[in-house]
């Protein structure tokens, strides 16, 4: 009796023990042993003197920890490490510092436009794989070199790799312009034909006083960068696969400027098999607009602006639809998705003509059907008189 | 593990009681002697002659009976004396005629003396135990017998509010240390003959009486017949407090959990006997003891019943949070900051980061550095007179809270987290015991293995109190076993007219509490009338 209740206690004690032994998570590390890294550039560097194969320059952002009495202006500092593995280059960096890199935190990795151009996936694979590296994280493109864009501080915000995160998440939000994580990165690559695209940041400079804003996107095929899309052309892209929820359309003619605002956006742009295997991109776009402010035509009634202003803006959006449209095309990327949204739906098909793809694609011919609405006309029916318009009619 | 100590604890409480009962200890029998000096010099004898023992020999009727009163000053009322005993024998005119018939004491006790509680016995021994319980006996002459007559009157605490379990709204009236004012208590709220009240003494000294209290047409019999037989077997020789009482008589004596409720407020004590539970009222104490006792009633306070139930509800859910924060807030906080940084915003952690570079100590000391002042700052606080604690918590907060961190000893967040787990630990005082040691086993267990030990160690804690019995209840109910009808009066507090049955893992018979969940048709058709 008692033995058995010994050998009772002894098993339960070690099956507690392996509980405490046999579990993962023995990774501790207290906070002042981690160096918090809040961005990552890479830049390729400049071929001179036989650089080993496939260097690359690291500018590491890191958060500076000196206690709550630090008063220094800068919040963060760069490292530069050149090696070609972004693990080796930490591994290095830990030895000869007193603190680990820590990338959980990590918001932004910023490829310089240099590196971008020779290819992004071979770095990229590491932060695919690296589990401490989050998949959320924004994947960017410079438009020169990423050391320099780390280097641009932000007026509200201490460290300037958490602003880029800031700011790529209002951009995002706001669906103005597209901001791409690695996540969306790797999910486009591996689709069918899709050509990912990343935002492309760049620097500004107004009063002597640098601050960076996102230009647009960069096209991606196959981890090279081959072309760029700008402000106009990114939102033609979003016209089609209906990402618009808020922005500005701006009419212009000589007659009159006007900014309406988008208030909805329905509908996407999908291709569509016709008689004889032919592939069409056809959809119905229903925009509701409102307007923000007329400059000019004040003497027309309002019946006439509002038809006036529908025509335009539908004129507006259609030309950027083909903007980007004809820009792809010319550059043969599939940025839309169209191949991987007819493997979708017509898998046997895709099969017939996936080879083929590059020559069909360039060729498409879109059929569209674009509904403007003026849902809103504002507190006032009247423009304010100026006197321009009298003149104009003379 | 527990289950080995527990079935070793078990034996020992079943142990057939070898030294006898305390009873059969002092019930050794002396027969009073018909010769009234020779029983006086052996009461001086066995209680020493001690000085607060009073004689008062006296002769009475026309034929000199001698008798003597025996108490003990200061525990009895002198006046109550002069008036029921003294007064009626030595002014009776029966006794002061030539009667023949005084030959037996009964005659005394039912037609002289004018006392309502007299009680006649032959042992001597039963004669000196009423004499120390503040009555007063009655020796005689040429009888064989004494009498003892109830005369306690001691200077005692008035009743006054409790000042562990202040109410807003309720009664606040709490139990004192005199025994029949506790019970009167108790009467005064449950005017109903089934309320028994049944009385025992324990300790083979302190003679200390006990009174169990229950309602005996709901309480659980098998409750009752458990506790009966666990006070038979206590055998000690004092008892000063009912908490020395709930060690004797608790399911786990080794576990962190009380399994023993307690309260100083009369109306919860009531309450609870009338769910079916039983009170404990020990002679001396404040404080009555009920069983069998849940984990849930730690968070149920009387003012629950008495606000409405809505606020009651979300108040009640406050508590259970409270008790999750005061045992795991501390070790939670290590695992974010030792393992899981992953998890802490940004922003956040550079804070928790930068507030952390001064300090030299690893996160676990820190957090012992401040949990384990905390607990002592918590026990001098208690000692202390009010004014010299005014002057503690100046320090306790200045020095501990400002100074520490500003001299970089603990970190502002960890100062937080303890302050908050501080906080958060008076919401259940029941629970406040267990909290503080489980609290540091949980931040050991973190610091150790991160978010894996804090899962483990809260698994654990589940595992025990899983274990753990009352009286034959589960400690768990009613979340386990699952009882759905008591869970409308566990992490919520239905309202009291939809609670119509009694809570059924307590009560045992009578769970009706109301017949209808609504008035019936008629009594509202009447009410209309009326108006």
């Amino acid at each position: 009796m008692h033995k058995k209740i010994l050998v009772k206690a002894i098993l339960n004690i070690l099956l507690l023990a392996m509980l405490v032994f046999a579990g993962g998570c023995w990774d501790s590390h207290e906070l002042s042993d981690l160096s918090l890294v809040t961005g990552i550039g890479i830049d390729a560097l400049p071929n001179e003197e036989n650089t080993p194969h496939n260097q690359v320059r690291y500018t590491v952002q890191i958060a500076k920890i000196l206690g709550e009495k630090d008063n220094s202006e800068k919040k963060s500092a760069n490292i530069e490490i050149k090696n070609s593995s972004f693990k080796d280059a930490a591994y290095v960096y830990s030895l000869s510092s007193s603190r680990k890199l820590f990338t959980q935190h990590n918001k932004v990795i910023i490829f310089g436009r240099k590196q971008a151009e020779e290819g992004i996936n071979k770095q990229l694979d590491f932060f695919i794989r690296d589990y401490k590296t989050r998949m959320e994280v924004w994947l960017l493109v410079a438009d020169e070199d990423a050391k320099e864009i780390l280097n641009v501080d932000f007026d509200m915000e201490a460290i300037s790799g958490l602003g880029i995160a800031k700011m790529m998440d209002s951009y995002t939000r706001s669906k103005k312009l597209y901001g791409v994580t690695m996540l969306n990165y790797a999910i486009q690559s591996m689709e069918h034909a899709t050509v990912p695209t990343v935002g492309l940041i760049n620097i500004v400079e107004e009063n002597g006083k640098k601050r960076m804003d996102l230009k647009g996107l960069a096209i991606i095929k196959d981890g090279k960068m081959i072309g760029e899309l700008d402000q106009t052309e990114t939102r033609g892209y979003q016209w089609m696969i209906g990402s618009v929820n808020r922005g500005v359309v701006k009419v212009e003619t000589p007659d009159l400027i006007a900014s309406l605002s988008i208030l909805k956006a329905k509908g996407t742009v999908k291709p569509v098999i016709k008689e004889n295997n032919q592939i069409v991109l056809e959809g119905a776009l229903s925009i509701g607009l409102m307007i923000d402010d007329i400059q000019g035509l004040e003497k027309a009634a309002l019946k006439d602006i509002v038809y006036y202003l529908k025509t335009e803006a539908e004129k507006t959006i259609r030309q950027e639809i083909f903007l980007c449209l004809e820009k792809v095309q010319k550059l043969n990327c599939d940025i839309y998705g169209f191949g991987e949204s007819l493997y979708h739906r017509h898998p046997k098909f895709w099969e017939t003509i996936e080879t083929d793809w590059d020559n069909i694609y360039p060729a498409l011919t879109a059929n569209l059907e674009i509904k403007v609405e003026i849902e809103s006309i504002g507190n006032t029916k009247k423009t304010l008189p100026t006197g321009d318009d009298a003149h104009e009619s003379e | 593990m527990f289950t080995f100590l527990r079935k070793k604890f078990k034996s020992f409480l079943n142990q057939p009681n070898q030294k006898g009962s305390n009873q059969a200890n002092s019930d050794q029998q002396i027969p009073v002697s018909k010769n009234l000096p020779k029983n006086l010099n052996l009461i001086k004898d066995i209680t020493g002659n001690s000085n607060d023992l009073k004689i008062h020999e006296f002769s009475f009727g026309k034929r000199d009976y001698q008798a003597a009163l025996i108490f003990i000053d200061g525990l009895v009322n002198s006046e109550t004396i002069s008036q029921t005993i003294l007064k009626p024998i030595l002014e009776s005119d029966c006794l002061n005629s030539d009667l023949e018939s005084f030959n037996d004491l009964n005659f005394l006790k039912t037609r002289i003396l004018r006392s309502g509680e007299t009680d006649k016995t032959a042992d001597l021994m039963a004669l000196i135990r009423g004499i120390f319980s503040g009555d007063t006996i009655l020796i005689c002459q040429g009888f064989e017998e004494g009498l003892i007559i109830n005369t306690k009157g001691w200077e005692k605490r008035s009743i006054s509010e409790p000042q562990t379990e202040p109410v807003i709204r309720g009664p606040r009236e709490g139990f004192t240390e005199n025994f029949r004012t506790n019970t009167a208590l108790l009467r005064r709220r449950i005017k109903d003959p089934s309320l028994r009240m049944e009385n025992m003494i324990i300790g083979r000294k302190s003679h200390t009486d006990i009174c169990i209290a229950y309602i005996h047409d709901i309480v659980n019999p098998a409750v009752l017949e458990t506790l009966r037989y666990r006070l038979a077997n206590v055998d000690i020789d004092s008892l000063l407090d009912a908490g020395n009482l709930e060690q004797y008589i608790e399911d786990s004596p080794l576990s962190l959990f009380t399994t023993i409720g307690y309260s100083e407020k009369p109306d919860v004590v009531s309450a609870r006997i009338l769910e079916g539970r039983i009170g404990i009222i020990v002679d001396g104490s404040p404080f009555v003891l009920t069983v069998p006792m849940l984990f849930m009633e730690s968070f149920q306070m009387s003012e629950d019943y008495y606000v409405r139930p809505i606020y009651a509800s979300i108040t009640r859910l406050l508590r259970y949070l409270a008790y999750f924060v005061a045992i795991s807030a501390p070790a939670v906080y290590i695992s974010l900051v030792t393992f899981h940084q992953e998890l802490i915003p940004t922003s956040l952690l550079l804070t928790i980061a930068n507030a952390k570079a001064a300090v030299p100590f690893p996160v676990l000391v820190e957090a012992l550095i401040m949990v384990i002042s905390f607990e002592i700052l918590r026990e001098a606080g208690l000692r202390l007179p009010r004014p010299v604690g005014q002057a503690m918590s100046i320090v306790g907060a200045l020095i501990m809270g400002e100074a520490a961190v500003s001299a970089g000893v603990v970190s502002a967040p960890m100062v937080i987290t303890v302050g908050a787990t501080a906080v958060a630990s008076f919401v259940t005082p029941e629970q406040n015991d267990s909290a503080s040691i489980l609290r540091l086993f949980l931040m050991i267990a973190a610091a150790i293995m991160g978010g894996y030990g804090v899962a483990i160690g809260h698994l654990a804690i589940l595992i025990h109190l899983a274990s753990l019995k009352s009286f034959g209840i589960a400690y768990l109910t009613p979340f386990a076993p699952l009882n759905k009808h008591d869970l409308g009066d566990s992490l919520i507090r239905l309202p009291l007219w939809l609670m119509n049955r009694r809570p059924e893992s307590i009560a045992k018979n009578n769970l009706t509490r109301r017949k209808y969940l609504f008035p019936p048709p008629e009594a509202n058709k009447q009410n209309n009338e009326g108006n």
